[in-house]
């Protein structure tokens, strides 16, 4: 169990969700406003979407759609986590479309955990499940990452 | 539970080395390999067994173990007769105490479930980063945080932790004490700091040394 100290590992835990509802192509988003001091993390898949009533679940810690557990923790970790800085999380999902989570978080705020290394977690992810497109894009001020795993030869 | 209570309770011929049979005995140990157990309150059908452990004679472990089971005892090693593996895990005797009394001493606030406090204490755990507390808490430790979000009662849940104390005198969500009284987790609350409330915890005599307990 690695220690969630910074949002690279929620964002790993996320996709990881992505890539069990199937679909082709991951995006993952981190942009940073300046001006109202929030950074908001998107991660959007094209899997089997979820309908009404498992979505109003989905920020529940005891629900899990994954067999054996009996605690889904990535998506009520990740609105905790966001929370804690004044923030919020929203999921939009249709069946057989996909997902979209958006976590705002208010960057300022003592309790905002830093971004973490996210080329550990893209290197994890592009490894793991090589028949995937995985798309990072990463803006923080003047920093910026593009990353496409289609265009890896 | 007292060793004389076991002897009674299990009708065993007693080969003992122990002197005092009014020890409290935490578990028990089936198992043959003096290396596969590093520190063990009681060994089942042991040979060469260090003084402070008892033998039952006669019964195959798996038996003795399935009887340990019925009567209460559900952490213990438990060794494949045939194949000499240890299959389980053990847990070194250690001071426990009671939730009821612990609120008693430290004056602590009960939100919720309140039936739960007859349950054992058997350590603390003092930590505000969920996952730590997922990866590193024990069964029965006393979660003391100052997190106050629902997920804190999945985690207690998933690591069957005697409670969760909420310091700072900081108020559990609604939602938080809700799931808490579904799920029969105890939650309190102490105005005391998280240093001040473990020092006292710990004062009281449980340690939550980590080698106490080791883990499979």
């Amino acid at each position: 169990m690695t220690l969630m100290e910074d949002l690279s590992l929620h964002i790993l835990d996320i996709v990881e969700n992505a890539v069990r509802a199937g679909g082709n192509n991951i995006k993952v988003n981190i942009t940073e406003d300046r001006n109202a001091d929030t950074m908001t993390v998107t991660i959007e898949d094209d899997g089997k979407g979820m309908d009404r009533q498992t979505l109003e679940k989905a920020t529940d810690p005891f629900f899990t759609t994954t067999e054996g557990r009996q605690v889904g923790l990535g998506l009520s970790l990740l609105a905790q986590a966001a929370q804690q800085t004044g923030g919020s999380l929203e999921i939009d999902s249709k069946l057989a479309k996909g997902t979209k989570v958006s976590a705002v978080f208010n960057a300022g705020h003592p309790d905002m955990k830093p971004i973490g290394n996210l080329l550990d977690t893209i290197s994890a992810l592009t490894a793991a499940n090589p028949r995937t497109r995985f798309v990072f894009d990463c803006k923080k001020g003047d920093y910026e990452y593009h990353f496409d795993s289609s265009k890896q030869d | 539970m007292k060793l004389s209570e076991i002897i009674k309770t299990l009708e065993a011929d007693l080969i003992s080395t122990v002197d005092d049979f009014e020890t409290d005995i935490e578990s028990f140990c089936a198992s043959d390999l003096m290396s596969d157990v590093l520190a063990s309150v009681c060994f089942v059908g042991a040979k060469n067994a260090p003084p402070e452990t008892i033998t039952l004679a006669d019964e195959p472990p798996i038996h003795t173990v399935r009887r340990l089971h019925r009567i209460g005892f559900n952490r213990f090693p438990v060794i494949d007769p045939k194949t000499k593996n240890l299959i389980g895990t053990i847990k070194k005797g250690g001071k426990r105490m009671k939730l009821r009394q612990i609120v008693e001493k430290l004056g602590l606030e009960v939100k919720t479930a309140d039936e739960k406090l007859d349950t054992d204490v058997a350590g603390g755990y003092t930590s505000d980063l969920l996952s730590d507390v997922l990866a590193n808490s024990r069964e029965n430790d006393l979660w003391i945080t100052l997190q106050i979000h629902p997920n804190i009662v999945a985690i207690a849940c998933m690591k069957q932790l005697a409670g969760i104390v909420i310091i700072n005198n900081k108020d559990p969500q609604e939602e938080t004490l809700n799931l808490a009284r579904e799920k029969g987790v105890p939650i309190m609350v102490s105005s005391m700091t998280a240093y001040q409330l473990s020092g006292r915890l710990h004062a009281l005599g449980l340690s939550g040394n980590q080698n106490d307990a080791q883990e499979n």
